[in-house]
């Protein structure tokens, strides 16, 4: 997901590492205090089982380091040779990554709400128009009495996509307003149960033994679930039978991955603007996981496929 | 009868194109198409294409060229939404009219100054 992959823990891993000999070591990380500890490495291998903790995991050995409400920490499964050296690594890592991320993020939410609104001023700016040029002919008594039905059908078509592309609009600001209702939320239950409703049956990969959570404001993930369910019911460039969507761990989260099978991103491909032209409805899903902190990015693929990602901030796994 | 292509993601606007052309009586909407890729398959034996600017698949430049390049000679008018948009004003040059979506008088006598009708 180039579009907002950072490694900014690459180097405080290289530095703390060797200092616990062969003990495994991760480092955890969560933008807001009392939420959740989110793994964003571990070397040889993980130190706790879980993608995301509860804050402040128990670990034989642990470090915490903290920037205005951000948190990282160390966890090993033994002591390292110098603590006062891995705390200094821990502190610099959690601050340098806190402040790249408030910038990728804040640049994104900009550029993603630019577009919202020229997207819908757009849309119904045509949409008056068109109205427009239906009285036009009305008027003038162009229109008979088949063009009549036809255009008194179209119109029905017209305002029903108005109402669901401001109903999804209204969604993503109303997601920034700091009383916005905030809810763990199961991230496959929600998907599995609009796949049924949907009727569509993607394969779904998770990583074993993980139950996803993940928290979204306002309308929640459940709304990203049925639009993306709505996509792959609709958008044959997500790959119709042959669909696949997979959850996998993040540093920020969980990305979920949706597309053709077998469907990848070309190594450093860069993600395009996500824009309605680009994902259709599918849009606001995309929106509304970044406005909680995430990203969304979507590639076109060679054969006409599309391959979406949302990364969605997680909550500590139950 | 001038034969006529409406190509519009949005099929009210085709019907009222459509509808406009029948009274007039010059012209005959011979297909509509909601995508570049299905209307670039519609080219033979026009008089006209009519040409929304943002298709789901193509939009701005890019749309109008591909049009120019598949059919040089048929003329194309643009029907805009909004005609002082920077967008539009991109593409002017490259087209032979730009009529309003709103005034369908506007977009017949485009037609008929650009198709020779009578």
């Amino acid at each position: 997901m180039p579009a907002f992959a950072t490694d900014p823990w690459g180097a405080a891993a290289a530095a703390l590492v060797p200092r616990f000999g062969a003990a495994a070591v991760e480092l955890r990380y969560y933008p807001r205090r009392e939420v959740a500890a989110v793994r964003v490495t571990a070397q040889p291998h993980p130190v706790l089982a879980r993608h995301a903790e509860p804050p402040d995991p128990p670990a034989p050995w642990t470090a915490t380091a903290a920037c205005g409400s951000a948190v990282g920490w160390v966890l090993a499964e033994g002591p390292p040779d110098d603590p006062d050296a891995v705390d200094a690594v821990l502190v610099r890592a959690v601050e340098r990554h806190t402040a790249l991320r408030l910038q990728q993020r804040t640049g994104q939410a900009r550029a993603l709400g630019a577009d919202l609104l020229e997207s819908l001023t757009h849309r119904l700016l045509t949409d008056v128009v068109t109205l427009e040029s239906v009285a036009d002919g009305a008027l003038t008594g162009a229109y008979d009495g088949e063009e009549t039905e036809d255009i008194r059908h179209g119109l029905r078509q017209l305002r029903e996509a108005a109402l669901e592309r401001l109903a999804g609009t209204r969604d993503v600001m109303n997601s920034l307003r700091p009383d916005a209702p905030l809810r763990p939320e199961p991230l496959v239950a929600a998907l599995t149960e609009e796949f049924a409703i949907r009727d569509v049956a993607p394969r779904l990969h998770v990583p074993p033994g993980e139950v996803p959570t993940v928290l979204v404001p306002g309308v929640g993930w459940a709304t990203c679930a049925r639009l993306l369910a709505d996509a792959l019911a609709t958008d044959e460039r997500l790959g119709g039978a042959d669909a696949t969507v997979s959850v996998a761990a993040h540093p920020d989260g969980w990305c979920v991955r949706a597309g053709p099978a077998g469907a990848a991103p070309a190594p450093n491909d860069e993600s395009p603007p996500w824009t309605e032209t680009m994902v259709g409805d599918l849009l606001y899903a995309g929106d509304l996981a970044a406005m909680a902190g995430g990203a969304a990015g979507a590639y076109a693929l060679s054969d006409d496929g599309l391959l979406v990602e949302l990364l969605v901030p997680a909550a500590a796994s139950t | 009868m001038k034969r006529v292509l409406v190509v519009d993601d949005h099929p009210v606007v085709a019907l009222a194109v459509k509808a406009a052309c029948r009274a007039d009586g010059r012209f005959e909407v011979t297909a509509t198409a909601a995508t570049a890729r299905d209307a670039l398959g519609l080219l033979e034996g026009l008089d006209a294409v009519v040409l929304d600017l943002n298709l789901p698949d193509l939009q701005g430049p890019d749309l109008v060229r591909a049009f120019r390049a598949r059919a040089p000679h048929v003329p194309l008018v643009l029907h805009s939404a909004d005609d002082e948009t920077p967008q539009v004003q991109a593409v002017r040059p490259l087209v032979d009219a730009v009529a309003p979506k709103s005034r369908s008088g506007d977009l017949l006598r485009a037609l008929r100054r650009l198709t020779g009708a009578a």
